[in-house]
């Protein structure tokens, strides 16, 4: 099978569009990054994040009512996921409660006062006292019936335990009823009296728990950016050493500002939240870009030994059809997994493949439409300061 | 077959081999990151200046003590943490060259230098770190222990690169991050302090005031000088937090370093408490101590908070107990705390994730799709496209994930959630490379070559660029994995194996499974690509 045999594409011919089309575009997202900036996650931003899973539809308004009550501002309580999932995401700011000076230890216990804050006071009032098989982990469960059970039972509430947390795994993580667990084979009658006198079956989940301190979030900030300047900084290196000529590493540097560039207008755009793992995939279109720009110019290079030409508007173009076929493959096949991650992948890695996405569609692009013509002007304006010396 | 392809295809069937078998089972060799499996990471900070301070304040002590045996006059001696000094103040003019005396004596290897009529004593640098460095490293030390006797599986606690006063705690599958952090992090500094009441309140049993204006107020307003207040935190009748103050004897003559043992008990109202036992030299200064105040109330302080006050009721020597309103865990807690030793600073918590294992085995499952997916859709490309030779970038590929899960397995490294995004997104690029030689080969066909001479102008023509566009890939992830902990250190190392196992899988592995299938000495027409 083959598609693009021979293509005679005139690339740089119409390069002036493109480039004009460039400009737009990354005027577009530094507009964007002015205007609609980007939300900071969690890693970045310091504060804590709770993700919840309720049974029926989260109520979110009960929530953040519950936490204003509490005297928290500044949360963003929101669902999450998909519909189905009954999934919520509350996020405090580091500073929720107004005051920076606060005692650093109140600050930790953030996430536990959430939780207290959004029970109703009926299920404050049922949870007294009992042990909710929906937030209590293992360990927890095991202290308690061995506490009940007795020296010299630990097995047994160990056993049972385990069989508790399994089902409730499999549940989805949450049990809707006590009878979910009561009829497993490892609930003795002595546990199955536990159940009946101190265990409940809480309405909510914990999925996920985060608090980073604020002087986390300002440290992350300067080593990404530290982590950003600095790759690109080797990357200019390497293309210059590799290619030995500045022209090329410079070319590839701009191509690859603009990917950056393009990815963050995109995240501002759609408002993504920037977290680690969105570091990680602006990190990696840095090198993955990169990638089609080598290949490119690796052509150049041979085309330039071998053919003797001088035009290398020509060069450029050839070099380009030459590998358009593997350019055009490449990106595909890459398209492909980055949409099977994006799709399949869960909301954790929503932002992570859509910034790769965004990134290696731009990386193709740009290749083509910036780092050939950077060249190209770079070489012919050092050509004609040459012809200028030799009749001057 | 050549004795050269020979050899080839054997170092790859060794290869598979030995990757298989560090791979398979999978479940016990591929360790799954807390994103995955569920469990607690806390990076911690710990508190330097705390054992400066403390370190500053046992010198003044012998300091002051030495100008009152000298009948040296001060005001007072205050410590600057920051700096590492003392700031000897209100020092007797007269008696400069006594003081300075004292000072050589005392502190050899400080310096001294002269701030107005007041002394700076500074410690000397290399101190002053080595006092911050063992903080931090005794501080690791007993929280490894507390975490051994936690009783977690393959727990991981390490210090967060190699001179910082950070120290990261990962602790697979447990999720109860309140216990975690009250057990990791707190000194559990214990000490014995009398209550110290006026003459006035003999007789009675004093149970906390509720502010230190009423304290003051029972001493008529001022304290005796060996007293100071401290509080105590309780849980009221109404479920609030309520804190009381007590008025205690300054000094504490029985501390947690003098514990050889505690462990979980009751009382005899048959409550949870904590019993210990003292070495046998702080058993005689408890006998002392308990003798000469019988019928008085001695606090307990853990980390300057008092837990409880009980009457002296008879002599005690090394044995003792502590009681509060403890539940089970707490008392279980205490004693492990106790028995692990004091942290010697106390620390702050930066950063504190707990994943619930439901959420890890969601994340497996979505992960898992997600590689399935991708994995079989570029696959059906390949083969669809390439036919004969897709099946040797399909080979390729294979072994490329068997080296990335067995060296990620040798490394002891983590699989995280980023960290299969990684590998699916080696597939891709992994594929890459042999679409380039693959590609290069096509070229070489169309220019009429014959297969053999194509084959190898396609590698060699192939491999520049290959390595280029590889190389700048590498230094990419290695920025990255450069970066912090966690998750996406999990991506990046899996990327970096990937791009490194691809050269290896995309020219040797492809390269010789092409010699193979083409044959040597016989004349091949077509190349299934």
């Amino acid at each position: 099978m083959q598609i693009l045999t021979n293509p005679k594409f005139d690339f740089l011919g119409k390069k002036n569009i493109f480039v004009t089309a460039s400009l737009i575009i990354v005027g577009l997202s530094i507009g964007s990054l002015v205007a609609r900036g980007i939300p900071l996650g969690i890693d970045f931003r310091g504060g804590a994040d709770i993700q919840l899973k309720f049974r029926e539809t989260p109520p979110t308004q009960q929530i953040r009512s519950g936490l204003e009550a509490a005297g928290f501002h500044g949360v963003s309580v929101q669902a999450f996921g998909a519909a189905a999932d009954n999934a919520v995401l509350i996020q405090i700011d580091s500073h929720a409660r107004g005051a920076a000076d606060e005692a650093p230890r109140e600050q930790e216990d953030l996430a536990a006062d959430v939780l207290r804050a959004i029970r109703t006071p009926a299920e404050t009032a049922a949870a007294q006292g009992k042990v909710d098989l929906n937030t209590a982990g293992v360990s927890e469960i095991k202290r308690h019936l061995v506490s009940v059970l007795g020296p010299g039972r630990e097995e047994e509430a160990e056993r049972a335990a385990l069989a508790i947390t399994r089902a409730r795994n499999e549940h989805a993580g949450l049990i809707a009823d006590l009878s979910n667990v009561r009829s497993l084979p490892e609930i003795t009658p002595a546990v199955a009296a536990w159940l009946d006198s101190t265990a409940i079956a809480g309405r909510f989940s914990i999925g996920e728990i985060a608090y980073v301190g604020p002087a986390v979030g300002v440290d992350l900030r300067t080593k990404a950016k530290w982590a950003v300047g600095m790759s690109l900084l080797v990357m200019l290196g390497y293309i210059a050493f590799r290619f030995k000529a500045w022209s090329y590493g410079v070319s590839a540097i701009v191509t690859l500002a603009y990917d950056v560039m393009v990815t963050l207008g995109f995240i501002s755009f759609f408002q993504k939240e920037f977290d680690l793992t969105v570091l990680a995939a602006v990190l990696t279109i840095v090198g993955y870009s990169l990638n089609d720009t080598i290949v490119i110019f690796d052509r150049v290079r041979e085309n330039l030994r071998l053919r003797r030409s001088t035009n290398i508007e020509k060069t450029f173009n050839d070099s380009i059809n030459e590998t358009l076929s593997r350019t055009v493959l490449t990106s595909f096949l890459v398209w492909i997994v980055l949409v099977s991650i994006w799709v399949f992948g869960g909301s954790r890695l929503e932002p992570f493949s859509f910034a790769l996405l965004v990134g290696s569609i731009s990386g193709t692009y740009s290749t083509i439409y910036i780092s050939s013509p950077v060249v190209v002007w770079w070489m012919k304006w050092v050509s004609a300061r040459k012809k200028a010396a030799a009749r001057a | 077959m050549s004795k050269d392809l020979r050899w080839k295809l054997l170092l790859i069937l060794a290869v598979v081999a030995v990757t298989s078998f560090m791979v398979f089972p999978v479940q016990d060799k591929v360790h799954l990151g807390l994103d995955l499996k569920g469990g607690i990471h806390m990076v911690l900070q710990v508190r330097t200046d705390d054992a400066v301070k403390a370190a500053l304040d046992l010198r003044s002590t012998a300091l002051t003590e030495q100008f009152n045996r000298r009948g040296l006059k001060i005001a007072h001696i205050n410590p600057d943490v920051a700096g590492g000094s003392l700031v000897v103040v209100g020092a007797d003019p007269v008696a400069q060259d006594e003081f300075r005396k004292v000072f050589s004596e005392q502190l050899p290897s400080w310096s001294v230098s002269k701030d107005g009529s007041d002394f700076r004593l500074t410690m000397a640098q290399p101190e002053l770190s080595l006092t911050r460095e063992n903080a931090v490293a005794d501080t690791l030390e007993r929280i490894r222990h507390r975490v051994d006797a936690f009783g977690v599986a393959e727990p991981n606690v390490q210090r967060q690169g190699l001179s910082s006063d950070r120290i990261l705690i990962q602790l697979p599958g447990i999720d109860n991050p309140e216990r975690v952090r009250d057990l990791l992090s707190t000194p559990a500094f214990l000490e014995y302090k009398l209550v110290s009441l006026p003459p006035t309140f003999q007789g009675q049993t004093y149970s906390g005031l509720p502010d230190e204006p009423s304290v003051l107020q029972l001493f008529g307003g001022t304290m005796p000088p060996d007293t100071a207040v401290f509080p105590q935190e309780r849980i009221g009748a109404d479920g609030t937090k309520q804190t009381l103050y007590w008025p205690l004897t300054v000094s504490s003559p029985i501390s947690g370093n003098d514990l050889v043992l505690a462990r979980r008990a009751q009382n005899n109202l048959g409550m949870p408490a904590v019993d210990f036992q003292l070495t046998s030299d702080a058993g005689v200064r408890f006998e002392k101590l308990t003798r000469e105040n019988l019928h008085k109330q001695l606090a307990i302080l853990i980390d300057k908070k008092v837990i409880s006050a009980p009457s002296i009721n008879g002599v005690i020597s090394t044995n003792g107990i502590i009681e509060g309103s403890f539940t089970i865990e707490e008392a279980d807690d205490l004693a492990l705390k106790l028995r692990s030793g004091a942290l010697p600073a106390g620390t702050n918590v930066m950063e504190e994730r707990t994943v619930g294992p439901s959420l890890g085995l969601d994340s497996i499952r979505k992960g898992v799709t997600a590689s399935v997916v991708g994995l079989g859709l570029s696959v059906i490309f390949m083969l669809v496209y390439y036919k004969g030779a897709g099946i040797n970038a399909v080979v390729a590929l294979i072994i490329n994930i068997l080296i990335i899960l067995a060296m990620m397995s040798y490394l002891g490294a983590t699989l995280s959630l980023p960290g299969i995004a990684g590998i699916i997104l080696t597939f891709g690029i992994a594929f890459d490379a042999n679409i380039l030689v693959f590609e290069r080969i096509r070229e070489e066909l169309r220019l009429g070559k014959t297969v053999r001479a194509s084959l190898d102008a396609g590698f060699k023509r192939a491999w520049s660029a290959v390595f280029d566009s590889h190389v700048t890939a590498v230094i990419s992830s290695v920025v990255l994995i450069q970066f912090g902990s966690g998750p996406v250190k999990g991506f990046a190392v899996s990327l970096c194996i990937g791009l490194i196992a691809s050269m290896f899988t995309a020219f040797f592995v492809s390269k010789a499974l092409f010699d193979w299938r083409v044959g040597q000495g016989r004349r091949v027409e077509r190349l299934s690509i």
